[in-house]
């Protein structure tokens, strides 16, 4: 029993990562409809930012997380402006084939580009802190922290969304592009504070997941993925379903490595999301698409 | 629109010039083998395999669009199944004939449930599917010899593969081209352009899709099997990785999706690109691939064949219009073909 709960508790701990990665994703398709494929390499830049940022400035990872952050959204605005911008207003079926090819055509660039720098291998940040025990139990401190500061940043960004008015344009332009664009929202703003953000929110993602796991530079495609099966689990657009599905993917890949077998695990993510895409396509906490 | 496949028919002669170039393509890689070298015969056959490939994506993503982003599953079960039942021991007239089998029965056992989605859905479904394959091929080790990958002994037959992928290639392209003509390709089109009106025209869009995934699966299932016969061996990563998953769907998005030469075009494109980075720079190939895509994706997101040089190159030498949606002039009825035919918007 002891072990269901340790494996429990760090998978609510990898959960709330996941989710904090998928937030981004899942804003910014629901807002731009946009496929996403190069998510996972700017979590991945972020990640090695953290990194570099330690190593050679000694700059803690909670304060190089904000850092990379910033530095995201920076990078998701020239992203946004030079490239997603010009496909944004396409018919449907050809904003679907553009947003393949140009995310995929950055993802492989920031892939190469990495390795050819970095020289390939895994890394990840070398900070720690110590555990605590608690009744058998051991909360990893660092993990401890980390989950608070997502609980923090997701209510932060929940109340972003539903209390403010930039916050609600981006839900409403999500719900209904016409009928945002209709009350006077300026869509295309929206839709580029929506890409910003949720880039920025991968890169400081990724400090967390260089400091708790390893990175590496072609990660991100695989790692993308998993965020796609995650909204979808959870739900298009929803952040607490963004958490839900993070949380049933951690779980499922934790309890499958340690009862069956490591090299299952990876399959569970995309058995869930095949599941979730053929028996509820909108997500447990989504709404249907009229 | 029945009625207009008639029209088709009575204007045969206005792909006379395709017949003629599609015959000097094929006895001209028949030479290959006699006149060149083993580099040209090598990079003919990755050549042949990749449009086999890419061809065969598009009957999916071209006519209905559906992206198929797990396209070469078709691909890694062909050379899964050949080279197993080679292990085996059954014999290569066996192994060739059980992978078509095979992959059609799989494909309409997933098509059934995945074409309940559209779109991105779609899309990120197949490429799960994908996924979920690489890991069987790597976990399943009696079958598939896992990560390890698997080997059979080698053959000298390296002329029988060239020329079988040689047949692969032009017959995936005639495939394409006799879709495109027939009731099946109107259906699609139909599809593609609207679901529910093609519907409530009395066209069976669930059928006739899972008819086009089964189609699209029998040649990248025999092109796995003649890749594993001429390379004896392969793995997880080359049967259903990630990069080699995007190679047909750039291919095809580069060319032109939904044209007939489009893929075709693509994929000689990307070859030839890809041999001319490989020999002279070294590194940073992946960068310049990704810019390619990239500048295509802003450019010329109809593909090559859609731009201006190739559509002229393309009406020059009397090819039929090409099937298909106008990047920005999705009203325009095409020229030359005021009946319609597939551009009914």
């Amino acid at each position: 029993m002891d072990i269901f709960l340790q494996i429990l508790i760090g998978a609510v701990l990898q959960g709330a990562l996941y989710a904090l990665g998928a937030i981004g994703l899942s804003l910014s398709f629901g807002v731009l409809k946009i496929l996403n494929l190069s998510h996972g390499d700017f979590l991945m830049l972020g990640g090695f930012l953290g990194f570099l940022a330690l190593s050679y400035l000694g700059i803690n990872p909670f304060l190089s997380a904000m850092l990379a952050a910033l530095f995201g959204c920076a990078i998701g605005w020239l992203f946004y402006q030079s490239l997603i911008s010009r496909i944004v207003g396409r018919s449907f079926r050809q904003m679907l084939t553009t947003s393949v090819m140009i995310t995929l055509g950055v993802s492989l660039v920031i892939e190469d580009t990495t390795s050819f720098l970095w020289g390939g291998g895994s890394t990840g940040i070398p900070f720690q802190l110590s555990n605590v025990e608690l009744g058998g139990v051991v909360f990893p401190l660092l993990r401890m922290t980390l989950l608070t500061g997502t609980i923090l940043l997701t209510i932060g960004l929940h109340l972003f969304l539903t209390r403010t008015y930039v916050g609600r344009a981006v839900l409403a332009s999500s719900m209904n592009p016409i009928g945002a664009i209709v009350v006077g929202i300026d869509i295309r703003f929206v839709g580029m504070l929506t890409f910003a953000l949720g880039i920025g929110l991968a890169a400081g993602t990724g400090v967390f997941y260089a400091t708790l796991y390893s990175i590496e530079p072609f990660m991100g495609l695989g790692l993308t993925l998993k965020y796609l099966a995650i909204i979808i689990v959870g739900g298009m657009g929803s952040l607490p379903g963004a958490l839900l599905g993070g949380f049933i993917i951690a779980a499922s890949e934790s309890y499958t490595t340690y009862y069956i077998g490591a090299q299952w695990s990876p399959l569970v993510a995309f058995m869930i999301l095949i599941a979730a895409l053929l028996i509820r396509p909108q997500g447990l906490l989504g709404k249907a698409e009229t | 629109m029945t009625a207009k496949l008639t029209d088709v028919h009575s204007r045969r002669f206005k792909y006379r010039s395709a017949l003629i170039l599609l015959a000097a393509a094929i006895l001209g890689s028949a030479v290959v083998p006699i006149l060149g070298t083993s580099y040209h015969i090598s990079l003919l056959f990755f050549l042949f395999i990749s449009i086999t490939l890419a061809s065969t994506y598009d009957i999916l993503a071209g006519f209905t669009g559906y992206l198929n982003l797990g396209h070469v599953v078709f691909f890694g079960i062909g050379a899964y199944v050949f080279g197993i039942t080679m292990q085996a021991g059954g014999g290569t007239a066996l192994a060739l004939a059980l992978p078509p089998l095979l992959t059609v029965l799989f494909s309409v056992a997933i098509a059934y449930p995945l074409f309940r989605l559209r779109g991105a859905y779609f899309a990120i479904a197949t490429f799960g599917i994908l996924k979920v394959m690489e890991v069987l091929a790597s976990n399943l080790r009696d079958l598939t010899g896992g990560t390890t990958g698997l080997s059979i002994p080698p053959t000298s037959s390296t002329e029988i593969t060239f020329y079988m992928a040689g047949g692969l290639c032009f017959a995936a392209i005639i495939l394409n081209a006799w879709i495109a003509h027939s009731r099946l390709g109107l259906g699609l089109l139909a599809t593609r352009e609207d679901e529910e009106v093609a519907e409530g025209s009395g066209i069976n869009t669930t059928r006739i899709k899972i008819y086009a995934m089964a189609l699209s699966a029998i040649l990248p299932s025999l092109a796995g099997a003649t890749y594993m016969w001429q390379m004896t061996y392969i793995d997880p990563a080359s049967a259903f990785g990630s990069d080699i998953a995007f190679v047909p769907v750039i291919m095809a998005l580069l060319g032109g999706s939904g044209t007939i030469l489009g893929p075709v075009i693509g994929a000689i494109f990307l070859t030839v690109v890809e041999e001319v980075l490989w020999s002279h720079v070294g590194y940073l190939q992946l960068t310049m691939y990704g810019i390619v895509l990239i500048c295509v994706g802003i450019f010329m997101p109809g593909g090559l064949m859609r731009s201006s040089i190739f559509a002229r190159l393309h009406a020059r030498i009397g090819l039929p219009n090409h099937y298909g949606y106008q990047p920005y002039r999705l009203f325009r009825i095409t020229r030359g073909d005021s009946n319609g035919r597939g551009d009914h918007q």
